[in-house]
Parts: structure tokens; C-alpha cells; sequence
């Protein structure tokens, strides 16, 4: 009988500094509404044939809005955000992507160092107005360069190739599109003591 | 005639040896008086009532909740239950224990497995992650699932009723369905969520077999 009240109170005490809870979202997908996004540097349309830098661009994605607090709050070694994918849809300017031959994509906090998430090279399917690349850097913890409020600044670039005979806008409007995963772990210490 | 007739009812007149009472030996008298009275037959000893195999339990605890079960126990040592649960939702929960002691106060070793349905789980998720209406949509229906562990002490009688205190680990997941919502002008779509605990587990049963 001794040693089974000894066990009733050893055994949840000896784990206790093991209790612990795994929050896991293996995809959440944020789509911006449409907006302006910059082909060219100038003001005029872009005539073929003709290879040029697709100038480098800021989008700022709010994990916040996708992902509850619990799981992108925290220091970075509980939490882990993986980027899945990025893309860019035409809405309007452009009836396809063609124009696009390659990109890439990074992120940075507060103007760090940046780190290549996404690289786009040929990628875009003939004819297509949207193109969806998968993280070529997947491994990478996002928690590194997510600021306080859980906003995540992407920057995207690359290279023009408008072939001969075609013409492309300076501008045209298009959707963003990115997709991330989260996983947390805290301990029950963390939890309740809201660490 | 009238002497046959008379012979014939002294012959019926005869007492019959069984109709006779006990017999007196007139050679022995001696060994009678001696001889001691002959042990009564041992009355066979009461038989055992068996333990009754059926009971109903009460229980709270956690991640249980409060939970009614039905008891099979087709050996003292050996029961098994299942029962209707509810906390936030209604579920289910089966066990088996091992209580190898037949005395007053017994050891327990228990293992269930219990489920929950969707109910009011995802609205107290969405309070307790501090989920804005915005974000609401993106939380779906939640149901949850768990295998226990347990070692506790009883108190009471197995042939009716006992109080069970039981403590241990518990595995439990949370399965949540994810959905689609316009957050501050951005389309987000959330696959099913996920989440596991590894936890304490506690119970407090009252259980009576008839």
C-alpha cells in the first residue's frame, strides 16, 4: 500500500518539468489584396526584347492575423515558423507572367541581414498569371525575423525577359500570396506563467 | 374357528419391529450404558457468495470530467468500465483496472481511453488564445482524445460500495478544423490545428457493485 501512495504523489511530481503542450499549424496561406506591384523602374512601358532588373520590393505579411499570439510569442528556440511558399497572381495590367524569368525572395528584421527564403528561376508556367514557388530554404526559423507584433517583411526581385514584339506596363496589379507553418512547445511552467 | 380367530388376532396384536422403539439388547445392558452418544453429522460450511460482477461509478477528474459508468468485473482483481462523459462536450470513456488486493483498503492500476465530440471546446479555445472575432472563423470545430496512466488507493468494499483516489500522465490531443477568414484586408486560410499535451491526470471516483 506504502509504495503505491508514494507513486500516486512521485509520479505527476517527477514529470511535472516534463508537462508540456505542442501547438501545431502545418499550413496557414495569407493572400494581400491586390495592389500596385513594380515591373520596371521607369514610367513607360517596358517594349521588348529586353532583360532587365525587376526592381527589389517590400511586402509586410502579418503572421499575427493568421496565427494566434500563443504560438509567435515567445523566445525563438519554443517556436518554429517554416515558410512553405510564395506567390504572385496578376489581377490586372498583365494578362500573363511571362515577362517574369526569374526571383527571389528574403527576409529581414529592422534592415539585418537578409536571408534567401525563395528562388525562382524559370519558374513560371507559359501563359500562367500566377506562380506559387515552394521555400527553397524550408528549414529556415522564421521566429529569427518576425518582429515583436508578429509581422514578417518579405522582399522580392529579379529579372525582366520581355521577348520580342511583346510589351509590358511599369506596374501591374497583383495579389501576394504566402504561406507559412508554426509549430510551439512550452512547458506548463511557460504556460502558466506566461512566458 | 373361534380358537383360529383368536390365534389370527393374537398374531395381528404383534407389534411390528420397525413400530418398536430402540431395541434393548438383555446381553448387553453394560455396553449401552458405556458407549458414548454417536457424534452429530458436521454441518457443511456456509458457501461463499461470489463478488457481484456489475457495478456503476461516478467519477471526476481530469482531462475526464464528469463521467457515469457502467462496471464489469468478472474477477475481484479485474474490472472493466466504460461511461458517458461531459465537460465542454459529451464523450466517451473506457478503462480497465487492476485492484489485486482483496481488503478494505486497496491499491488501484488503471488504463482508459477517452474522446470527446465537438461541442463548446472551440469557443473556450478561442477565449483562452485570446482569439479576435476577426480570427474567429480560422478556429473550427474542436474535439479531443486521451490515454491515461494511473496508480491510486481505494477505500470501501467489493461487494459494494468503495471511493477511489487515482492520480497519474495523461497523452491528449486536440484536433481543430481550420477555415478561411478576411483579417484586417487579408485572406487567410488555416488548415486543421494540431496540439498535444502531455499532462497530469487525476480522478475521484464512488463506485457501488449490486
Amino acid at each position: 500500500m506504502k509504495p503505491t501512495l508514494i507513486a500516486l504523489v512521485a509520479l505527476p511530481l517527477a514529470a511535472c518539468g516534463s508537462f508540456n503542450v505542442e501547438a501545431e499549424q502545418p499550413l496557414a496561406c495569407l493572400t494581400l489584396q491586390p495592389e500596385s506591384i513594380t515591373i520596371g523602374g521607369g514610367t513607360t512601358p517596358i517594349v521588348g526584347p529586353i532583360v532587365q532588373t525587376w526592381p527589389e520590393q517590400q511586402r509586410t505579411i502579418a503572421l499575427g492575423d493568421a496565427i494566434p499570439s500563443f504560438i509567435l510569442d515567445g523566445p525563438p528556440q519554443d517556436r518554429v515558423i517554416h515558410l512553405v511558399s510564395f506567390g504572385i497572381e496578376a489581377t490586372s495590367g498583365v494578362t500573363s507572367l511571362n515577362w517574369l524569368q526569374s526571383f527571389t525572395v528574403s527576409a529581414s528584421l529592422n534592415g539585418g541581414t537578409p536571408v534567401q527564403l525563395v528562388a525562382c528561376q524559370g519558374c513560371v508556367p507559359a501563359d500562367a498569371t500566377r506562380v506559387s514557388v515552394s521555400a527553397s530554404n524550408g528549414d529556415y526559423n522564421l521566429a529569427d525575423v518576425i518582429d515583436a507584433s508578429g509581422n514578417l517583411t518579405l522582399s522580392f526581385g529579379g529579372t525582366v525577359n520581355v521577348p520580342a514584339g511583346a510589351t509590358v506596363p511599369n506596374t501591374f496589379g497583383g495579389k501576394v500570396n504566402v504561406c507559412v507553418s508554426a509549430k510551439v512547445k512550452k512547458t506548463f511552467d511557460e504556460l502558466f506563467n506566461g512566458n | 374357528m373361534r380358537i383360529a380367530t383368536l390365534l389370527l388376532t393374537a398374531l395381528l396384536a404383534v407389534p411390528s419391529p420397525a413400530a418398536a422403539g430402540p431395541q434393548e439388547n438383555p446381553t448387553a445392558p453394560a455396553q449401552a450404558a458405556t458407549s458414548a452418544p454417536a457424534a452429530p453429522a458436521p454441518t457443511p460450511a456456509p458457501a461463499e457468495e461470489p463478488y457481484p460482477s456489475f457495478g456503476l461509478a461516478l467519477t471526476l477528474g481530469a482531462p475526464d470530467g464528469g463521467v457515469i459508468s457502467f462496471v464489469y468485473s468478472p474477477l475481484y482483481w479485474v474490472a472493466v468500465d466504460a461511461g458517458f462523459a461531459y465537460t465542454l462536450a459529451p464523450g466517451l470513456v473506457i478503462g480497465i483496472e487492476f485492484q489485486p488486493v482483496d481488503f478494505i483498503v486497496f491499491p488501484i492500476f488503471r488504463g482508459e481511453y477517452g474522446y470527446y465530440f465537438t461541442g463548446n471546446t472551440t469557443s473556450q479555445i478561442k477565449k483562452w488564445a485570446g482569439i479576435s472575432e476577426e480570427m474567429a472563423p480560422l478556429i473550427g470545430d474542436a474535439s479531443y482524445n486521451w490515454w491515461s496512466a494511473l496508480v491510486g488507493v481505494g477505500i470501501g468494499s467489493r461487494r459494494g460500495f468503495s471511493f477511489k483516489l487515482e492520480g497519474g500522465l495523461t497523452w491528449l490531443s486536440l484536433n481543430v478544423k481550420g477555415g478561411t477568414s478576411t483579417v484586417n484586408n487579408v485572406q487567410v486560410t488555416t488548415d486543421p490545428w494540431k496540439a498535444q499535451a502531455f499532462a497530469p491526470a487525476a480522478r475521484i471516483s464512488f463506485q457501488y457493485f449490486f
